[in-house]
């Protein structure tokens, strides 16, 4: 038995009923630095760290009653300042007649796995933390760009308002002293700051987008578009479109928002099918991967498949303003929202075949309305 | 009682800091072809005196009609609004604010304090002269028989 212990790989150590170390194994001698014949005949306890003392001794006696006790873990003062960590097993010695005797502990040394353990805690508090910075760093940007955005747009619109207003004012009260070309000039003025207007108006809406509060509701998408034909039918009596409008398109968002989206593509794909004599525009919803993905398929003048990626930047416009309205915000704003819903925007197109977009409204949507 | 002069124009205040603002506000109302006569307060603090200071006897009409700024320094449009309507001589006065951003925050508050109704300063000077004409003839017509304090 004791040849076992000597020769054991595990730290090994036996007391009597007063605490005392009748027994120290090489093993303990490299995690605590003292010598078997040091350790012998003295407390166990007076080789552990001060704050290990008491439990050590509570478990200590506890074994000795004959109670049932789990594994210990305590510290020993090792050689260096780490002190060894150990979690003890012990048994009870008995002599012939069944008294206690002893208490034999056999330690398992887990100072390298707390060490890992507590890299691994320190690594993952500092990921979590860099995370966090990083967030915030990144909504702090966000905010200000948002504001920033907002502040220029306001206060862009006081001197267009300026330009706009006195040139008309030259052109009610002076415009019969004028030439034509005079006029005409007066006529282009007041054009571009209205174009103007409409970019910042568009600007302000994508900082607006991007501060919303979300409210999440049941949404007939389908009927939103079907109101939207309505009013450019209305607008646009002699265009031969054909709407194909899945009734299935029923989707979970905020509904100002999820109007600005549906406002955004039919328009567009009103404008861009324009210069076709007819047209198709189709509104549905398709499954892909168990989510459910909603597009707006159009056969208009479509777009080349090497640009897709510039279709949703602010300012990206992949057709001139001469033929086709339009401030380059519209795109970037619904991206903003969809984004913000949790779900991904994507566009297919060809050149003179049509474009389709494709949306998602994010899991997340779904799952808080059950 | 005073009875109002039915020949007499309609008196319009118009509360603007802004120089330039302040002129197409004017070109936008001389347009509209609203008939009434402007006066002009260029702040906030003008519009207090000229509307409830001590000079202003309470026999005089006060405006038919109120077109406020709400951005101004010192006293904004908010706090004329405010003090107009905790004061009798011009509680029921309507008061149509303008807003530059339109921003529903400010309209929701303008509302809140008692604004009849808001123009967003378009961009371009004809929509303002048709926003003017609509809100203008219609708040001086609601107006029109308003007991005077």
């Amino acid at each position: 038995m004791t040849q076992l212990i000597e020769t054991a790989n595990n730290p090994i150590f036996r007391v009597d009923i007063d605490g005392l170390v009748t027994i120290w194994n090489d093993v303990m001698t490299d995690l605590t630095g003292i010598t078997s014949e040091e350790a012998m005949g003295r407390r166990v306890i007076e080789f552990m760290t001060v704050d290990s003392r008491a439990t050590a001794q509570d478990h200590l006696q506890m074994v000795l009653s004959d109670m049932e006790c789990g594994s210990l873990y305590v510290k020993f003062s090792g050689p260096t300042d780490d002190p060894a960590e150990l979690m003890i097993s012990c048994t009870t010695r008995r002599n012939s007649e069944g008294e206690i005797t002893g208490v034999v502990g056999v330690g398992l040394d887990i100072s390298e796995r707390l060490r890992a353990e507590q890299e691994i805690r320190t690594l993952n508090e500092s990921l979590e933390r860099r995370v966090s910075d990083r967030t915030r760093e990144l909504q702090e940007t966000l905010e200000e760009l948002e504001a920033f955005s907002y502040s220029v747009s306001h206060d862009l619109r006081g001197p267009l308002r300026s330009i706009n207003g006195f040139s008309q004012a030259v052109m009610q009260k002076y415009g019969d002293r004028l030439e034509e070309d005079g006029r005409s000039q007066l006529e282009r003025v007041r054009s571009a700051t209205n174009r103007m207007g409409a970019l910042i108006d568009d600007l302000l809406e994508l900082s607006r987008v991007g501060r919303a509060e979300i409210i999440l509701d049941t949404l007939n998408i389908w009927l939103m578009v079907r109101e939207k034909e309505a009013e450019l039918r209305n607008a646009n009596p002699e265009r031969q479109v054909d709407f194909v409008i899945a009734d299935d398109a029923v989707g979970f968002g905020d509904e100002r928002l999820i109007g600005i989206v549906v406002d955004n593509l039919v328009r567009n794909a009103w404008k861009f099918t324009s210069t076709h004599l007819s047209a198709r525009i189709e509104m549905g919803t398709q499954d892909q991967d168990g989510e459910r993905v909603f597009f707006m398929k159009d056969d208009g003048i479509g777009f080349d498949m090497e640009y897709a990626d510039k279709l949703f930047m602010p300012f990206q416009r992949l057709h001139p303003t001469g033929e086709f309205e339009g401030t380059g915000i519209g795109l970037a704003t619904v991206r903003r929202i969809i984004q913000r819903h949790g779900g991904r925007i994507w566009a297919e197109g060809e050149v003179e075949k049509g474009a389709t977009v494709y949306f998602t409204l994010g899991y997340g949507a779904n799952e808080e309305n059950g | 009682m005073q009875t109002r002069k039915m020949a007499e124009k309609p008196k319009i205040l118009l509360v603007e800091d802004n120089q330039d603002d302040k002129e197409l506000a004017l070109l936008a109302i001389e347009f509209s072809g609203v008939s009434c006569d402007v006066e002009i307060a260029h702040d906030g603090a003008e519009a207090l005196e000229m509307l409830l200071g001590k000079g202003v006897s309470r026999t005089v009409d006060p405006p038919r009609l109120v077109i406020l700024d709400l951005k101004m320094p010192k006293v904004s449009g908010l706090e004329v609004l405010q003090a107009m309507r905790k004061d009798s001589r011009t509680k029921y006065v309507p008061v149509v604010v303008l807003t530059s951003s339109g921003e529903k925050r400010d309209l929701s508050d303008a509302y809140a304090f008692g604004a009849t109704s808001y123009i967003r300063k378009p961009i371009d000077l004809e929509d303002f002269n048709v926003i003017m004409a609509g809100i203008c003839s219609y708040w001086l017509l609601w107006n029109q028989n308003a007991p005077i304090a």
